[in-house]
């Protein structure tokens, strides 16, 4: 709940309150066997879920000492592309109906269907994929369902395209999102802002490439960078990195190794030996970060999850300053919020509490 | 300094005289336990070393170590022109957990001092924005459960 106080138009304090989203998950991790939390850590999030299942995966391996063979890694990774790009084209369409564009919404997100398509032929779900499983994947493909994904790759290809020019040239949408929430190198690494909130203003992060995890030291991929820090910056960078990472996803359906991806599930260890692993992943929203202690028993000692939008909400307050209340749902969308954080705006007039949505807000300004 | 420099500065150079014990998390990080007494003096000396733009906190990691009675806090801090991530480990005692806030040095810390604070009970003294009920719900919260302590009741 993001709690705005306006003197006139012009936003003065801004309160964050999380509400009530704790869901208890990191003692459900503790209580449960470590095969279970790959599902369980699959369930944090809906638009990401193969990257919570890849990083809680990988921190298991580790303190197992198991390694996935070079095919399961980059399976992996097609899995986690894939859904970077319709994360990334869901932000996008929630962008333009925030500025009124419905129409644009609707044609993103039809087109947004065929990312979902090509993730269900590989994984088996459009949404949750629970692809994911200690030294490996749960299905391998074959060649028409490689066919089949490069076929509906080719199609999403000229509309990320297209939208990225519109983006970068309509002047209804540059008009709205530049200059606003403009966000400084200092305040993003002060605040600990992650992801394309921190590339939009010249940081250059990307757990790709810093930790080079799965087969990410042999794809190779542009980290993309921009240096006006505003909220058309942000919105940029997502669709430059979707369509890098439509390369990526081209390159591994057309490079991949041969050997076993799936995992035989019944040889696996079952007991979670003592041990730490601290894993990152970057999440379409920013570096996902887990730390997974083992205590020799067949559940983990503790589970520590620290979400993108954990750090890029909360700590973000001070960025709505000095801009108008017709400004904050641009600066909030910019941000890339896992919406069911935020549940709704308190309007407080003359000492009056009264609930708004965004979309009144967004109304407001038009009227 | 020039960027060139800043990358092969270690990390255990700028900080190496507060370090207790070192020791190393898979994949790849160095754990550096420190006393709970030095943890600003860390902080200030890494952002001060590599530059304000290039180191952040990433999380606070508490965990709840029972059986030797201390809460072990785990500061995980990201060098970029490293690309390397370091934790910082120091340990309260559990009967009275407190250490010093970082949220005037980091404004970043505020969301993991404030998690860590709701859901095991440590103190971050100088921390003015603390408060129950952040992310717990209001039923736990009025028992007096820290929910994430190993002894919590359900």
């Amino acid at each position: 709940m993001l709690k705005v106080y306006a003197d006139g138009e012009e936003v003065v304090k801004v309160e964050i309150n999380t509400g009530y989203n704790h869901r208890g998950v990191e003692k459900l991790l503790e209580m449960n066997s470590f095969y279970k939390g790959v599902f369980i850590s699959a369930r944090i999030c809906g638009i990401c879920n193969t990257v919570h299942a890849d990083v809680y995966v990988r921190g298991v391996e580790h303190v197992l000492g198991i390694e996935p063979g070079p095919r399961a890694k980059y399976l992996r990774v097609l899995a986690m592309e894939l859904e970077r790009i319709h994360s990334h084209m869901i932000i996008n369409a929630i962008m333009a109906e925030i500025l009124g564009f419905d129409t644009l919404f609707m044609l993103m997100m039809r087109d947004r269907e065929y990312v979902m398509k090509a993730k269900e032929v590989l994984t088996g779900g459009r949404v949750i994929a629970d692809y994911f499983m200690p030294g490996g994947v749960r299905r391998d493909i074959d060649d028409t369902k490689r066919e089949r994904i490069l076929d509906l790759l080719k199609k999403v290809k000229p509309r990320l395209e297209y939208y990225r020019k519109l983006f970068e040239t309509d002047p209804t949408i540059t008009n709205r999102l530049s200059d606003v929430g403009v966000l400084k190198p200092r305040d993003i690494t002060l605040h600990s802002l992650v992801g394309p909130v921190a590339r939009g203003s010249g940081i250059k992060t990307d757990v790709r490439m810093e930790d080079k995890y799965d087969a990410y030291d042999e794809i190779d991929f542009n980290v993309i960078v921009r240096t006006e820090g505003d909220s058309l910056a942000r919105m940029l960078v997502r669709w430059d990195e979707a369509l890098e990472s439509l390369k990526m996803c081209e390159y591994i359906l057309t490079h991949l190794p041969q050997g076993q991806a799936v995992v035989d599930e019944r040889k696996l260890p079952r007991v979670l030996p003592p041990g730490e692993a601290f894993t990152r992943v970057e999440a379409p929203r920013g570096e996902l970060t887990y730390y997974i202690i083992g205590g020799g028993r067949d559940r983990p000692y503790r589970v520590k999850v620290r979400t993108p939008s954990f750090n890029n909400i909360i700590n973000s307050g001070f960025s709505y300053l000095r801009y108008s209340i017709a400004d904050v749902p641009v600066i909030l969308v910019s941000y890339d919020p896992c919406i069911s954080c935020m549940e709704r705006a308190v309007l407080i007039k003359d000492g009056e509490k009264k609930y708004v949505r965004l979309k009144d807000i967004v109304s407001m300004k038009r009227g | 300094m020039t960027e060139a420099r800043v990358e092969e500065l270690d990390p255990k150079n700028v900080i190496g005289d507060l370090v207790v014990k070192e020791e190393f998390a898979r994949p790849n990080r160095r754990v550096f336990t420190i006393d709970k007494s030095s943890i600003r003096e860390a902080v200030s000396r890494l952002i001060k070393a590599y530059g304000e733009t290039s180191v952040y906190v990433s999380t606070i990691a508490g965990v709840d170590r029972i059986e030797q009675g201390v809460m072990e806090l785990n500061y995980f801090i990201s060098i970029l022109p490293r690309k390397e991530v370091i934790v910082l480990r120091t340990q309260v005692p559990r009967t009275q957990p407190a250490v010093d806030t970082l949220i005037d040095i980091v404004p970043g810390a505020f969301a993991g001092e404030s998690e860590t604070f709701d859901l095991l009970g440590v103190q971050f003294n100088g921390n003015k924005l603390l408060k129950r009920g952040f992310f717990v719900p209001e039923d736990v919260t009025s028992k007096g459960v820290y929910p994430l302590r190993k002894d919590a009741k359900w």
